[in-house]
């Protein structure tokens, strides 16, 4: 069975023949057709045919240590497995190494919180014994036999890194994808030192709105409360500022974001943006929407 | 209220603001310059990864919000220096140009060119925005996708374009001037008027303008029908148009003709909707059309038709092609084509009302004639003058009606085939015109049963047979319209009756195929009559011949024994008595029995001669033999004979005469060799003396001997005294020294041919239609009451009506007559209980 992916990769993936673009991510050059690209994602379009880029044939995505302020930058081992998707339509994250094994801080003799952990296998992996006896799954590609079988693994990590390059070069078939492999490899492996670094890209790496990751890191956290314990995630709780807010709420029983919420800061600026106080209007009770009146806005409703 | 508000809303020191912000402002500062470079248009020295990684991070550290706002306050400021350059170009030309100053102060030429250049420079600022805001878009597409969609703003590129129109558009630009969305407005319309006015200007630069206000919307919501195209200019531009075509309009009706205006319409239709495809958009195609089309059409097709020029000229002088523009104008209008229709009707009507009044004064005119007519004849009925070749003025007038209502038909046929498409709306109003020029006609019937008599007894000789077809087929298409088919059958069927008996007709096949013709136009019910007549004349022939043999094995038989040799031959025509219109033979003589009626009017039988009588009597033998039970009536006045003659002093020794039956018994009276003359006592007779020998009515007598006595080429006797009129007491003798060169002599008979109707025949006809017509009401009442048992008044007049309609238009007052008389009879009776008056069948 050769479907056009399976074309694609073999043809032209693996050879890089017909290749008419390169992406450069820290140490690799992928040789990549920009008809291929850019019918994944929009983000390419625009080098393919403007700016410098598309004059040098050439895009550079700054990598994480390139000096560019990491935040906004890239893993490149995520870019290659973005790119692995293009022409896949799937990507396999390499397997984490297993946890070391945890030290107690506390040597009391009081029964731990936490459950006994198992040498390597994580409790829940107990019940199914069809996984690989070592908690990872041997990355290997499958037929495709009807219903695609996410093949998750255990690499949160990755697959956080993965989300966060699917948000930025928008593709979205992407994004869904490792948002699924995330949500599962977390109901596997959360119990892996990494999660919490993890949990730590996944608060950073996209904006609150986008909750795909967000929701699957609280929700285990919520579920675990014995990951508390745990020193990488009371640390990575403790930098984080929203994700202590979401985890306050859901301990109050509700969701980790407001559905409605109360804006009791006053009004904004209509045009630029300036937070004004909120005060009722006098004759009419009526909330006011207002301008500073230190922009430009036409519309301005004061003229102070 | 603005200074209430004011004093209700404090506003306060904003407690986050936008104080720089160590984060982001040098962020912003590197996309800040990046977007002059872009509207400068040096973006292929930017790296799209850098400008991308920027806004992404902006956006990541929660500063979407005041980066959009930026990027907007930055098209702001950047939209202003371009709207300062837009007006620039603005120059004296157009600012004079208004309507209060008038259009005057600036020459077309100037305010063109200005146009273009203003209409250009706001193409390229319009077309530079949309570029440089796609370049802006890709970069802040995360912001976009990020935080637009999840703050519900607009993206940066749709903010924009309401930025462009705030600052290009609406943004006052200097004080007492319109906005330059209020001048763009004008100058597209200025422009336009010049292209009507056969300018040429840019439809380029006035389109790229067109899509940008059809890009842009009047407010911030995206509303569909709140394009600034479709509010501020496009009711704008279909209002100055309309005005501009209803001027256009009255002064072409005023100035030219309506083939010019036709043509001129036509062209500024498609004209229109050439600009809307090249210059404007094509959502306002059909709008504009309208415009054009009511104002050029609507509004001025009845003056257009009326004009001089108009309809009614175009018929006159056969201008098809313009006909055809006229019909194409009003059909884009309205499908039914209401002004064109009635104008057409109207000519249709006038002319036709013009043959029809023709036809009524020739006709009139007739008596005059028909009384020199006759005269003629008699004063040289010696003359072998026969009738059939006296073509009367009435029967002239009659082929010409029918001529030229098939012309006219033809005409007006061609003109719906060539200039109207062969529109149904306009070929049926035709037909109905037509239809009611004909039956407005009182003559129409005859007229046209004339013209194909006219046509049976000369009109197809030397014909061939596609033309006689087409003769035909002009007939029926004349017949198709009469309304009162029973009167048509009446002229028809004696018409008819005469060719058949008189041995009128060229060719009895083409009889037959008219009548063939009749029935598929009419039906079986119309066409039975006639065919029964033909039937009855192909029996009288085998009779004829069965006879014949019949005599001539009694010869045999006899043996010579009793001088059958000499027995006149004889051939017969049995007409079945229903059939045969025989009292167009009466020849209009009032009070006037058919003679031969068996003592039925009290009249006396015709006396013949032996001889006669004895084939006469053998016939009547022979008939009764074949078809018992059926009685005989002898028809004399109908009958001719051939009688050899003998002259002394002719040039030849016998004479071949041919003469009517009753000629023939006069001049047997005269026959040297015979008994009867010896009998009567020589060769004299007074006029009395002949009625008595042979009991020919006198009538009859007073034309036949008329032929014989006075027409100079038949004078085989001698009137005396020697005058044209037949009188009590005149004396006739043989005439000895008769001659003549021919060796053949027809005798004609006064009057014989088929004629227009006099007036009193044309009343015994009509009576006699209303009878019929009285009866075949009746029978349809019947039928219709016994289908329905009960029914109401005016349900029964319809139905009536209609059963009748194929073949004639029945008279509501005679119907009404009808149900009364019936009533009578006790074949109904009125409903006393009903609610509307309402009948009910009586068993």
């Amino acid at each position: 069975m050769s479907g056009p992916t399976d074309v694609l990769r073999e043809g032209f993936a693996e050879t890089g023949e017909f290749s008419d673009f390169e992406i450069v991510c820290g140490p690799y050059t992928f040789k990549v057709h920009k008809a291929i690209i850019c019918a994944q994602s929009k983000y390419f379009r625009a080098p393919c045919s403007k700016f410098a880029e598309s004059d040098k044939r050439t895009i550079e995505l700054k990598a994480i240590g390139d000096g560019e302020g990491d935040e906004a930058c890239d893993d490149p081992d995520a870019i290659k497995l973005m790119i692995d998707f293009f022409y896949n339509l799937d990507y396999v994250a390499e397997p984490l190494e297993p946890s070391p094994v945890p030290r107690r801080l506390a040597a009391t003799s009081a029964p731990s919180p936490l459950p006994p952990e198992p040498d390597v296998v994580p409790s829940v992996l107990e019940s199914q014994p069809v996984e690989d006896a070592s908690g990872f799954y041997v990355p290997k590609r499958t037929k495709k036999k009807g219903k695609k079988a996410i093949q998750a693994g255990n690499n949160t990590v990755m697959h956080a890194k993965v989300f966060a390059a699917a948000v930025k070069y928008q593709v979205f078939a992407l994004q869904e994808l490792a948002a699924t492999k995330f949500a599962s490899a977390t109901e596997t492996s959360w119990n892996h030192t990494k999660f919490a670094e993890a949990a730590r890209i996944a608060y950073t790496t996209t904006v609150e709105e986008v909750r795909e990751l967000r929701d699957a890191v609280g929700r285990a956290i919520h579920e675990h409360p014995e990951l508390l314990d745990k020193l990488s995630i009371e640390t990575a709780v403790k930098d984080n500022a929203a994700l202590n807010y979401e985890l306050l709420r859901m301990a109050r029983g509700m969701p980790a974001i407001a559905e409605n919420r109360v804006i009791d800061e006053g009004l904004k600026c209509a045009e630029c943006g300036t937070w004004l106080f909120y005060e009722e209007c006098n004759p009419c009770k009526g909330e006011y929407r207002g301008c500073c009146g230190t922009c430009s806005n036409p519309n301005c409703l004061l003229e102070l | 209220m603005a200074a209430v508000r004011r004093g209700g809303a404090k506003i306060r020191a904003p407690r986050r603001g936008l104080t720089t912000d160590v984060e982001f402002t040098p962020v912003w500062l590197v996309l800040e310059n990046a977007f002059t470079e872009i509207h400068t248009k040096n973006a292929s020295k930017l790296s799209f990864e850098e400008l991308y990684r920027n806004a992404y991070k902006l956006v990541l550290k929660k500063k979407g919000e005041e980066l959009y706002n930026k990027v907007v306050a930055f098209e702001r400021a950047w939209l202003s220096t371009v709207r300062a350059l837009v007006v620039r170009t603005l120059s004296a030309p157009l600012l004079i140009g208004d309507e209060v100053i008038g259009r005057t102060l600036a020459t077309t030429n100037e305010r063109r060119e200005a146009g273009e250049k203003f209409l250009r420079c706001l193409k390229q600022a319009w077309e530079e925005h949309n570029t440089c805001m796609g370049m802006l878009t890709d970069v802040l597409m995360y912001m976009d996708r990020v935080y637009c969609t999840d703050h519900r703003k607009k993206s940066i590129f749709a903010k924009s374009m309401d930025v462009f129109r705030d600052e290009i558009l609406r943004t006052e630009f200097r004080q007492e001037m319109p906005a330059l969305l209020e001048v763009l407005r004008r100058v597209v319309l200025d422009q336009i008027q010049m292209a009507r006015d056969g300018e040429a200007v840019d439809p380029f630069a006035i389109k790229a303008n067109v899509y940008m206000l059809e890009a842009l919307y009047r407010s911030e919501q995206e509303v569909e029908d709140e394009k600034l195209y479709l509010r501020d200019f496009e009711a704008e531009f279909l209002l100055q148009s309309r005005e501009f075509y209803r001027d256009e309009g009255e002064r072409l009706l005023k100035e030219s003709d309506a083939g010019t205006y036709c043509h001129h319409a036509k062209r500024r239709i498609d004209e229109e909707g050439d600009r809307c495809r090249t210059t404007l958009s094509e959502s306002t195609t059909p709008k504009i059309q309208t415009v054009v089309e009511d104002e050029l059409i609507r509004n001025k097709m009845k003056g257009l038709i009326e004009m001089e020029s108009g309809v009614a000229f175009m018929v006159d002088n056969d201008k098809l092609h313009e006909l055809g523009l006229v019909f194409e104008l009003e059909a884009r209008v309205d499908p039914r084509k209401p002004e064109l229709t009635k104008a057409i009707q109207r000519i249709v009507m006038e002319m036709g009302a013009a043959i029809n009044n023709a036809a009524v004064a020739a006709s009139e005119a007739a008596p005059t004639t028909e009384a020199v007519a006759p005269a003629e004849e008699q004063e040289e009925g010696g003359k072998k003058a026969a009738p059939a070749k006296t073509i009367n003025a009435q029967t002239l007038a009659a082929l010409k009606w029918v001529a030229e209502i098939l012309a006219l038909k033809d005409r007006f046929d061609a003109i719906c085939r060539q200039a109207f498409a062969s529109d149904q709306v306009l070929s049926t109003a035709l037909n109905r015109s037509t239809a009611d020029v004909i039956n407005s006609f009182s003559r129409s019937s005859e007229y046209i049963s004339l013209f194909i008599d006219d046509n049976m007894k000369r009109g197809i000789k030397d014909k061939s047979e596609a033309e006689v077809d087409a003769l035909l087929e002009k007939s029926i298409v004349v017949l198709r319209y009469v309304a009162d088919k029973d009167v048509f059958e009446t002229y028809y069927k004696k018409h008819l009756c005469k060719r058949l008996l008189l041995k009128k007709s060229q060719s009895v096949e083409v009889e037959k195929l008219m009548i063939s013709r009749m029935k598929v136009e009419l039906g079986n019910a119309f066409t039975g009559k006639l065919e029964a007549m033909f039937k009855d004349m192909t029996l009288s022939e085998e009779l004829s011949n069965g006879y014949r043999k019949h005599v001539a094995g009694m010869q045999r038989d006899d043996g010579g024994t009793g001088g059958g040799a000499k027995a006149a031959e004889l051939s017969i025509k049995v007409l079945t008595s229903m059939t045969w219109p025989l009292e167009a033979f009466r020849s209009g003589v009032d009070g006037e029995g058919m003679d031969g009626g068996n003592g039925k009017g009290g009249r006396v039988e015709i006396l013949l001669p032996p001889e006669i009588r004895r084939v006469k009597e053998g016939f009547e033998r022979f008939y009764a033999q074949k078809y018992s039970g059926r009685r005989l009536t002898w028809q004399n006045n109908m009958g001719d004979a051939d009688v050899k003659a003998r002259f002394p002093s002719s040039r030849h020794a016998v004479h071949d005469v041919n003469c009517s039956t009753y000629a023939m018994l006069i001049l047997l009276l005269f026959n040297n060799d015979d008994a009867h003359g010896a009998r009567l006592g020589g060769r004299e007779m007074t006029l009395e003396e002949i009625e008595a020998a042979t009991n020919i009515p006198m009538d009859d007598l007073k034309r036949n001997l008329q032929s014989l006595a006075v027409a100079p080429k038949t004078r085989f006797l001698v009137k005396e005294p020697m005058s044209r009129e037949i009188n009590a007491g005149d004396r006739f003798r043989w005439n000895e020294g008769f001659t003549s060169k021919f060796m053949k002599i027809k005798v004609g008979v006064v009057s014989a041919g088929n004629k227009v109707e006099g007036d009193r025949e044309r009343r015994e006809t009509e009576k006699k239609s209303n009878d019929s017509r009285g009866f075949a009401i009746e029978a349809a009442v019947v039928r219709v009451m016994k289908q329905r048992k009960e029914l109401p008044h005016a349900q029964l007049l319809g139905e009536t009506i209609t059963q009748l309609s194929h073949q004639f238009r029945p008279d509501v007052g005679m119907i009404k007559k009808k149900i009364e008389s019936l009533i009578e009879r006790e074949y109904l009776e009125r409903m006393e209980e009903a609610a509307v008056p309402s009948y009910r069948y009586l068993a």
